[in-house]
């Protein structure tokens, strides 16, 4: 069974990547090919998406090969570790430079207590030095602004991931995992990072949540955005979005069927065909934008 | 009165920062056992940086499940301003819970 990969694995083709993905879970064969060769560009929520459906493939015992790479592409996707998360035999892995401060490959948490380490590392990569020399520490605060911002995201990160794991496992799916990675691009100066989990989503998370206004998942997903919305009054997606708004950024969130595109001027809300099991959340934030937060 | 055993949080920190239920649960566990013997108990957050989810799984559970009076048995030190305001929202959170609770 041979599958078309869309040329463009990025958050603005969202919908194809859902579509795509939902092509391989639903399909009844158990081999699948996918066909590589018209891809042209792939950001973090793309690789973070496609490596959680395979990742659920294998598990209900599907094989899928990757064939008719372009080998830019091909170079991409392994800097990235998107192959080690995929279980993709015919690939062959190679070594890596560090490149910590502007990329964090795909890594899949499975366990709680991955948590704060990746955070950290995500949090690096997003935020490389930023305002490293220039800063002044704040008297009223005692950090230096940089500092803020690194504690701000590290904190709604955190808060994201741990809520992620936490509220699918404590509904009943108990193999869901998450998966992030961030990329910084130079040319754009724009950071791109994901958070992908195979969870309940925001609607089953959120059902009985008073401020619910009705039973459809972009209305969970608003109900997400709320501030103390979560068990413990939580407030890791609200500072999240509040950093990339504050950083001429975006922040999309995709679950079910329902997608929201926030920035800071509107709110956009859209259903999707397709559906994803789970949550997909990207932040898009200028880098050099990000001291004003 | 029995006083202060002293749990020093950075003990179980890999990093200076701690921000899972599962760290927060893991804490907990061992003040509880430490109350069994102990009337008093120092929290030391001395260098660590924390967030919401952390605390709330180490003292708001224990506000839910003992109380406010809990809270008496508890000396906090070595926290940043941030780290001070997150330790009031939280337990301020869960003691408007058990309010709720106790007039519904």
């Amino acid at each position: 069974m041979m599958i078309t990969v869309p040329k463009e694995l990025k958050i603005s083709a969202v919908h194809n990547v859902v579509e795509f993905c939902g092509s391989i879970l639903n399909n009844d064969n158990i081999y699948i090919q996918c066909d590589a060769s018209k891809i042209r560009f792939v950001d973090p929520i793309g690789m973070c998406v496609v490596a959680a459906t395979c990742h659920q493939a294998k598990k209900i015992g599907k094989e899928i090969n990757i064939i008719n790479l372009d080998k830019d592409v091909e170079s991409y996707l392994q800097r990235m570790k998107f192959f080690e998360n995929c279980y993709i035999d015919n690939i062959d892995d190679k070594s890596r430079n560090d490149l910590s401060d502007r990329l964090f490959e795909v890594y899949r948490l499975e366990n709680i207590n991955q948590v704060e380490e990746v955070c950290s590392k995500l949090t690096n990569a997003a935020l490389g030095k930023i305002g490293y020399e220039e800063d002044e520490i704040d008297e009223m605060t005692g950090f230096k602004p940089s500092e803020q911002v690194e504690h701000h995201l590290k904190y709604s990160l955190s808060e994201l991931l741990d809520n992620s794991l936490t509220h699918a496992r404590g509904r009943g799916y108990i193999n869901s995992c998450a998966w992030v990675s961030s990329q910084y691009f130079p040319k754009t100066d724009s950071i791109r990072l994901a958070v992908v989990d195979t969870g309940c989503g925001f609607l089953r998370s959120l059902e009985l949540n008073p401020k619910l206004e009705d039973k459809t998942d972009n209305s969970a997903i608003r109900c997400a955005l709320l501030p103390r919305i979560s068990a413990n009054r939580g407030v890791g997606l609200t500072i999240v979005k509040d950093l990339a708004l504050a950083s001429n950024g975006i922040i999309s969130i995709l679950s079910g069927s329902g997608l929201i595109k926030v920035n800071e001027y509107r709110e956009f809300g859209q259903s999707l065909g397709h559906l994803w099991q789970g949550s997909i959340v990207c932040i898009e934030f200028k880098r050099s934008k990000m001291n004003r937060y | 009165m029995n006083v202060s055993n002293h749990v020093t949080v950075a003990d179980y920190a890999s990093s200076n920062f701690l921000g899972t239920r599962y760290k927060g649960r893991e804490i907990r566990l061992d003040l509880e056992s430490l109350l069994k013997t102990d009337d008093q108990i120092i929290i030391d957050f001395k260098d660590i940086e924390f967030t919401q989810s952390f605390i709330d799984e180490l003292l708001g559970v224990l506000v839910v499940t003992s109380g406010s009076e809990i809270l008496d048995k508890f000396i906090f030190k070595g926290c940043s301003d941030n780290s001070k305001e997150i330790i009031k929202f939280v337990i301020g959170e869960r003691l408007c819970m058990l309010k709720e609770n106790n007039v519904a």
